[in-house]
């Protein structure tokens, strides 16, 4: 059991990319970290550098009190599971997941039991005598798993292991990685592109863009109360409305249409300042006619997401999204009035690209939607 | 198939034929040759000289091509995977071009690199005159050694090849695993490298193997000198057949290299197909 310690951690390959630039991170023992963001970001990097498969140009890593920045990974103690899981293809499961002991020079018996029961524990019964051709993806994706487990690391490090499973077999993994967590309480860190991926199995996570960190936060932080620009449109799974503004008179000005300051900010803003207010397309109503703080604007595309829609939308500020009921999809090319739940949304300043005031984002008290879809079930359009 | 029968065919029921009898080149063995049944064979197995060339032969294949090329390949493989860049493809280009430059270009090279002092009139070789004074005549003194080396040189950029190939096969994610799990490279080696190799290996063996068997250039390096000490089996059918005239005799050896080689490739073949 151990946490991590990332000091000004930076990574410049032969090539002159900057992977990593000035990285510090705390990853306390026993949580379950994932680090999120686009491919390119860095995060995969910083994986391996933790792994000790890449060597840092500057800064220092700690495992537990170890300092182990110069350490071969072999004695970091800690256990990889990549995305294509790396299983070999001449052993069988048994063999695959007792590798890391057999280097540990445990004998072929004690270590072939020990994977046994590890694979027992992981829902592998009866498969050790297999070679991994013969598993499903989620069997092989266990074993992996398994390999990482036998060994007892200190650390556990995912490189998007979920990533070769379909959606169905993802989501039962994800609760599986979670529960297996739960069980073991070792130090996870998981990498991952998939947003809803992090924001479903981490208790902390971290979101990276061009080798620096963008916002350390909780799932829920995260995802309320985005520290920027780039965390805003990164994280949700429809993309957060961004609709440029001026502060004028104490309100907001989008085009035509004025749209009072989402509460907490008011102090943090001056006159004439370009902001960008943030409002996820779930935290927005439409009104078929004008209304005071509305935003002007014309349905251009409608898609069906299963119990709710997702509408498209033209305004003079640009294009906008809407989640709406099922039942409550506008006609298409029709005016509509977009209302942004203002105790929800969020203000940036337009220069920096930095969350201004203290817009609480806060948690949704209740979903207007989920209301409305309750008391008329079945009213589909 | 008509051209295959007539140019492919024929020729080794030819060759199969007149190693039944004792034909050759000139005298009246080369007018009414006569019909010998096994003659030649028995004389090919009991007589020393045959099988002196056979055991020499092998010598050379296993520390030429089996120990040498096979080797040296696979470490000049492993290491050269992870280098890119002007340096890599230098030294590849170098590798290569001992490989596609014709043999008897390179037996010339090689004379004259390896030549010794022998007179007033023939110049000194380049390796003797890098190393000084020491004067080994390489040729006369270490025949053996010297078209080992010789081989070595010329046949290892196939193995590379072969065996770059074969690495570049292995995902990264293989050997980073066992790194994580703490494996020295040669567990790795032992482990992963060489049981996904195990293909490659064993076809690179077998071509390699055939092709230094029935190799002719030592010929033009030392004619099966000094003495018979580099007569290998196919020197040894060219000397019997064409210069002795021996053409039943010859006929009768190559059948027998020809059984050999056979052998060889089911052998390699056999352990191919127990791939697990």
């Amino acid at each position: 059991m151990a946490g991590i310690t990332v000091a000004k951690l930076t990574k410049v390959f032969p090539n002159g990319v900057r992977a990593l630039q000035e990285v510090d991170l705390q990853i306390a023992d026993g949580s379950f970290f994932a680090l999120l963001g686009p491919s390119g970001c860095g995060k995969t990097t910083l994986l391996r550098t933790l792994a000790g498969l890449e060597a840092p140009t500057h800064g220092t890593i700690s495992i537990g009190d170890r300092d182990v920045t110069r350490l071969p990974p072999g004695a970091r103690k800690v256990a990889m599971v990549f995305q294509d899981y790396a299983l070999y293809p001449h052993m069988d499961v048994a063999d695959n997941i007792a590798y890391p002991l057999k280097i540990q020079r445990m004998g072929r018996g004690p270590r072939r039991q020990r994977a046994a029961e590890t694979g027992a524990h992981l829902g592998l019964e009866g498969m050790m005598d297999r070679r991994p051709a013969q598993l499903s993806g989620g069997q092989q994706q266990r074993v992996a798993l398994a390999r990482a487990v036998a060994s007892h690391p200190h650390v556990f490090l995912f490189d998007e292991p979920l990533s070769n499973l379909d959606a169905r077999l993802r989501m039962e993994a994800r609760t599986f990685l979670k529960r297996l967590h739960s069980d073991l309480t070792t130090t996870t860190v998981y990498v991952t592109h998939d947003q809803a991926e992090a924001l479903a199995v981490a208790d902390r996570m971290a979101v990276m863009d061009r080798g620096t960190i963008r916002q350390i936060g909780s799932p829920v932080e995260v995802f309320h109360r985005p520290a920027n620009l780039f965390v805003a449109s990164f994280i949700g799974n429809t993309p957060m409305n961004l609709i440029d503004a001026h502060v004028v008179g104490g309100l907001l000005r989008i085009g035509d249409d004025t749209v009072p300051l989402p509460p907490n900010t008011a102090d943090a803003v001056r006159e004439g300042e370009p902001v960008v207010l943030g409002a996820r397309p779930e935290y927005v109503a439409l009104r078929p006619g004008p209304v005071a703080g509305g935003v002007r604007s014309r349905v251009v595309i409608t898609e069906h997401l299963g119990t709710s829609i997702l509408v498209d939308l033209e305004s003079a500020a640009g294009p906008l999204q809407a989640v709406v009921a099922e039942d409550e999809a506008p006609p298409l090319g029709s005016e509509v009035w977009l209302v942004v739940a203002l105790a929800r949304a969020l203000l940036y300043a337009k220069e920096s690209g930095e969350l201004v005031g203290a817009a609480l984002g806060g948690p949704p008290t209740q979903r207007t939607t989920a209301a409305s879809t309750a008391t008329l079930p079945g009213a589909a359009s | 198939m008509l051209l295959i029968g007539v140019f492919l065919a024929f020729p080794a029921v030819w060759t199969i034929y007149l190693g039944l009898t004792n034909f050759r080149l000139l005298g009246t063995a080369a007018l009414h040759s006569r019909f010998v049944g096994g003659e030649n064979y028995l004389n090919a197995l009991t007589g020393g000289d045959f099988l002196h060339s056979l055991y020499i032969t092998f010598i050379y294949v296993v520390f030429s091509a089996v120990i040498g090329q096979c080797v040296l390949g696979f470490t000049l493989a492993w290491v050269l995977r992870n280098w890119r860049g002007p340096i890599r493809r230098g030294l590849e280009s170098l590798i290569i071009v001992a490989w596609i430059v014709p043999g008897s270009v390179v037996a010339f090279l090689w004379l004259a690199f390896l030549q010794g002092n022998i007179g007033p009139l023939v110049e000194t070789g380049t390796l003797n005159t890098i190393l000084g004074g020491i004067g080994i005549n390489w040729w006369l003194e270490l025949p053996m050694l010297s078209i080992v080396v010789f081989n070595i040189w010329r046949g290892t950029a196939f193995s590379m090849l072969l065996f770059g190939a074969g690495l570049q096969a292995i995902p990264p994610s293989y050997l980073e695993t066992a790194r994580v799990a703490g494996a020295s490279t040669w567990q790795m080696m032992r482990d992963i490298v060489i049981p996904r190799s195990r293909g490659h290996i064993l076809t690179n063996l077998l071509l390699i193997s055939l092709w230094t068997f029935n190799d002719f250039t030592p010929f033009l390096l030392t004619g099966g000198g000094p003495g018979n000490q580099t007569q290998f089996l196919p020197v040894y059918i060219y000397q019997q057949a064409f210069q002795q005239g021996a053409l039943g005799y010859g006929a009768a050896i190559s059948t027998l290299v020809l059984v050999i080689n056979l052998v060889v490739a089911l052998f390699y073949m056999r352990i191919l197909r127990e791939r697990r």
